[in-house]
Order: C-alpha cells, then structure tokens, then sequence
C-alpha cells in the first residue's frame, strides 16, 4: 500500500504511562482513505490510548504516527491544530457545549479556525443536512434526545472536512436503536469519502456490519481482519 | 483595521471573558479589590514621592556655600573676594552680607522666636560679615568650597560652612523611602500576581469542557487563551479605573496633605503628576492582569 493512500500509520508503536502501565505495545498498523474500520478489544485493551495517539493527545515512547500526511509527534506545538482541523472526533459523552445552539455548537469548530463567516453558514448547514438535524438548528443541547446530541457531535466533526473521522464508543450512551441509527450516519458518511474508525464494545453493530475489525488486548494488536466478525471466529 | 478574522476573534475572546468575569464572580472581584489595593499603595507612593522629589529639589536649589570673613574685614576686601569667587566655575550668585546686617538679621530672628537679645553684652557686634554664594549645582558645593581656600585672598576668609550635610542628608531620606516604597511595591505586586492567577486558574477550570472543545477542533493557541488574557486585563483595568476615580474624588483632600507635608511642592506641577499617576497605575494594571494570566496559562492548554 502506498504511504500516500493510508490516512493512518503506525509503526512499531509503544505507549508506557508514567505509573508503568503499557497503554500500546509495538503496534504497525495501516488505515486507507476512504476506509471503514472498528477498533475493538475490552476495556484497558488500548483503545483509547490509540485514539490519543491519533489527535496527539497521548504521545508514543517509541515508534512513529502519521496521521493525514502529518508525522504526528514531529509536529511543532502550533502545528498541532492544523492536524486536528484534519480529524473529527466523536465521544461517548457528546461534549457540546450546552449555552450555544444545535447551529452554534457546530459551527464553532470552524469559529476557532478562523473561517470566514459565509463559508461557516454555509458548512453548518450542509453538515446539520447531512446528519438530519436541519430543524433542530436553534435548539439547545438540553432539548435534545441522546441520538440527537450526538448527531450535532457528529455533524460539529464532519463540518471541517475531515480525513479521518474517530468515533470513540459513540452508541455507548444510547439505546439499540438509536445506536443503529448512529451507526447508519456514520457508514453513510463514509460513503461521502471520510476515512471512519469506531472504537466499539458493540458487539451486534460489528457483527452485522461485517467490515474491518483492529483488535487490541493488553496494548498488543492481536487481530486485523477485513470484513469480520465481533469476536474472532475458530 | 482588524482584519474579519481578527475582528471575529478579538469579539468571540470579548466576549467569552465577559462571560468567564460573571461566571466566577467571586474570584474576579477578590482579584480586583486586590489590585485596587495595590495600585493605590501604587499612587500614594507615587504622589509622596513627587512631593520628596520637590522637597529635595527644593533643599538642591537653597545648597550654597557661606564664607565668613575675618572680623577686620572691609568692604573693599569683600569686594575683591567676591570678584575672586565668581572665577570659581559652578558659582550662580554672590550675596555680601555685612556684619551689621549680619547683627540685624540676628536680632530680627531672636525677636521672631521671643528670645531675650543678649548680644548689647557682647560689647560691639561679634558676627563677622560673611559672603553667600548660590550654586548652579548642588554637586559642586565641595568643588566651590574648596576653591575658596585657595583663591588669592583666602587669608581674609575665617571659615567656610557648606551645605553638602543638609543636601546629603536629605538624599539619603529620599533614597530609603524610595526602597521602602519599592520593597512594600513589589510584596503587592506579588500578591495581586497570585490572586489574578488564582482567578484566571478558576476561569480555566470552569471552562475545561469549551477549552477540551476547542482544542479538539484544531483552534490555534491564540483563540484558547486570548479570553483568559482578557480576563486578566480587565481585572487590571476595572481595578485601575476603581483606583483613580477614588484618587479623583478624594483629589482635593489629597493636594490638601501634600500642600501640608510638603510645603515647597509647586502647585504647577500638580496637573502633570496627575497625568503620571494615572499613566502609572493603567499600565501597572493592565500589565499584571495580564502578567498573571500568562503565568496562569503557563504549561496549560497546548
């Protein structure tokens, strides 16, 4: 695979917290533009490690991280934002901010920026279209159901972009239909060209969706399957 | 002009620090009386040290070196002596003060404290008649002194009193009230430090959630902390402002003290300190609001 189709790369990557604890320990890995992928593995397994690695929230004690065409950890600190602005990011707890409105919580990832103001209105609502939630513009976070919360999450992720989009446990707070619903948008985004990784415990989405599995157990890849199963079959 | 971008961003920042200051109310106004504290600690030395200034310039200007004459001194030997002295480099002004005079001012002083004049006793008058020279600067008082004892006619001088004493004396007040006044200065400066970064801490705390945001769409560094700079810049602004409109409103009994303290301080020079302790005290404040939110910000938010 050519280095300039992979949207991620990891190679020979280690993690050690300062307590000693191995968040990731010597992982290669390759994701490809336009891919779909979930990260899967109990809890402790790396996951999170992982994902902070990719927005260089965590940083690796060995091996390297390219990210967007960016080697992650070589950046200089004022570069920094210049690689998150590449990825969207998608938590379990939604994150809006709850005093701004559907429209204002995502058009402040382009507000920070520094994007002129029409090409702001004009994203905002290409992305509130695109997640369904055009007529919830001017209401508030607390006037909204959990799928629909995390619909602006997503949609303040996407409004940027993105190459990559990182999804961390994103049905995590949701019932199974709703989870599903979610899962959809983010399939359906994908299919608009957005590198996608969810990190999942959702054994059922994986399962049924069939696509790329990463599996991590004690900071070690211990699978990488195309088109698998939740749990590894044999 | 602010570019869209600048603009926007100088406005979102406004705003979000207006916001934080209400938000945590209680720090913000802690953090403002004591900068108000400090910045009329600020003033008030400022203002007394104006009036030292003008105390020891005013001293400065009255330095001058006397030369008594022997007793059997004329007037033509003083002449001859004044046009000598006034060969001396730093001498401004030569006054002969004869001994009769000498004995009339004498007695005018007794007289104006209520003292018995006891100099009928004396049999004749026993001051001798003397020369006072002003300076052009005091710093040249032991230069001129000296060169009085070695001007032709030397010998008709009996003795020469300088006021180098007096003018070190007072410069030596001066300069220890200014380390006192620099010392209880900085003691201030580092407590309203420690408030404002304790107040800014405060703001970034309670907006760790809108930062965790920002930072993780990719704002630059300037749009996370400029709300936060605000902030501190306005604790300074608001606690300067608080500052000089009490120095405004107690202005009159304040020119009152000083006219009283400092009885030399030319009253013309009063609008200018004005102007001096408001410059001052804005800056000062403006610049450790702002100190402490960058020390605050320190480490964080990358």
């Amino acid at each position: 695979m050519s280095e300039a189709n992979a949207v991620v790369q990891l190679n020979g990557v280690c993690v050690r917290y300062p307590s000693g604890h191995e968040g990731l320990v010597g992982v290669s890995l390759e994701i490809k533009r336009g891919e779909f992928a979930f990260l899967v593995g109990p809890s402790g397994a790396g996951k999170s490690t992982l994902v902070g690695l990719l927005v260089r929230d965590v940083s690796p004690t060995d091996g390297t991280v390219r990210v967007a065409g960016f080697d992650v950890h070589a950046l200089a600190g004022r570069d920094v934002p210049r690689l998150r602005r590449r990825v969207g990011v998608v938590f379990q707890d939604f994150r809006l901010l709850p005093r701004r409105t559907v429209h204002e919580n995502v058009a402040f990832a382009l507000e920070v920026t520094g994007a002129p103001r029409e090409e702001i209105r004009v994203a905002v609502e290409q992305a509130l279209r695109i997640v369904g939630l055009s007529h919830l513009a001017d209401r508030y976070p607390d006037a909204l159901s959990g799928g629909e919360q995390q619909r602006t999450a997503i949609a303040r992720a996407i409004v940027g972009g993105p190459e990559l989009l990182i999804a961390d446990e994103p049905t995590g707070n949701l019932d199974p239909l709703i989870s599903w619903e979610i899962m959809e948008l983010l399939v359906q985004i994908n299919q608009l060209g957005v590198t996608v990784l969810v990190a999942t415990h959702d054994s059922d989405i994986v399962t049924t969706l069939r696509r790329r599995v990463i599996g991590l157990e004690g900071g070690r890849l211990i699978r990488d399957e195309e088109h698998a199963t939740y749990h590894r079959v044999g | 002009m602010l570019s869209g971008t600048s603009g926007r961003l100088l406005r979102l920042s406004l705003q979000a620090a207006a916001n934080g200051l209400v938000r945590n109310r209680l720090a913000t106004v802690a953090a403002t009386v004591t900068m108000t504290l400090m910045l009329l600690v600020l003033a008030s030395v400022l203002v007394i040290r104006a009036g030292l200034d003008a105390a020891l310039a005013y001293a400065d200007s009255k330095v001058e070196v006397v030369a008594y004459l022997k007793l059997d001194a004329t007037a033509a030997t003083a002449e001859r002596l004044s046009a000598e002295i006034r060969t001396i480099d730093g001498v401004r002004e030569i006054r002969f003060l004869s001994a009769a005079q000498a004995l009339k001012e004498f007695r005018q002083r007794l007289a104006d404290r209520g003292e018995p004049d006891l100099t009928g006793d004396a049999g004749g008058n026993p001051l001798p008649a003397s020369l006072e020279i002003a300076l052009n600067d005091p710093l040249d008082t032991a230069r001129v002194a000296d060169g009085l004892r070695t001007i032709p006619s030397s010998a008709d001088i009996e003795r020469v009193i300088d006021g180098r004493v007096l003018a070190e004396n007072l410069a030596s007040i001066t300069s220890t009230l200014r380390l006192i006044s620099l010392v209880v200065l900085l003691g201030f400066a580092v407590a309203v430090l420690a408030v404002v970064v304790n107040a800014i801490r405060l703001a970034i705390f309670s907006r760790k959630d809108e930062i965790e945001i920002m930072r993780l769409v990719g704002a630059s560094a300037t749009w996370v902390r400029l709300p936060f700079i605000l902030e501190g810049v306005a604790i300074g602004t608001i606690g300067a402002l608080i500052t000089l409109a009490i120095f405004g409103i107690l202005g009159a009994s304040v020119s009152a003290v000083m006219l009283n303290v400092f009885r030399v301080l030319p009253l013309e020079t009063s609008g200018i300190l004005v102007g001096q302790v408001a410059i001052t005290v804005l800056g000062a404040g403006v610049g450790l609001g702002a100190l402490g939110a960058l020390l605050s910000l320190r480490g964080r938010l990358d």
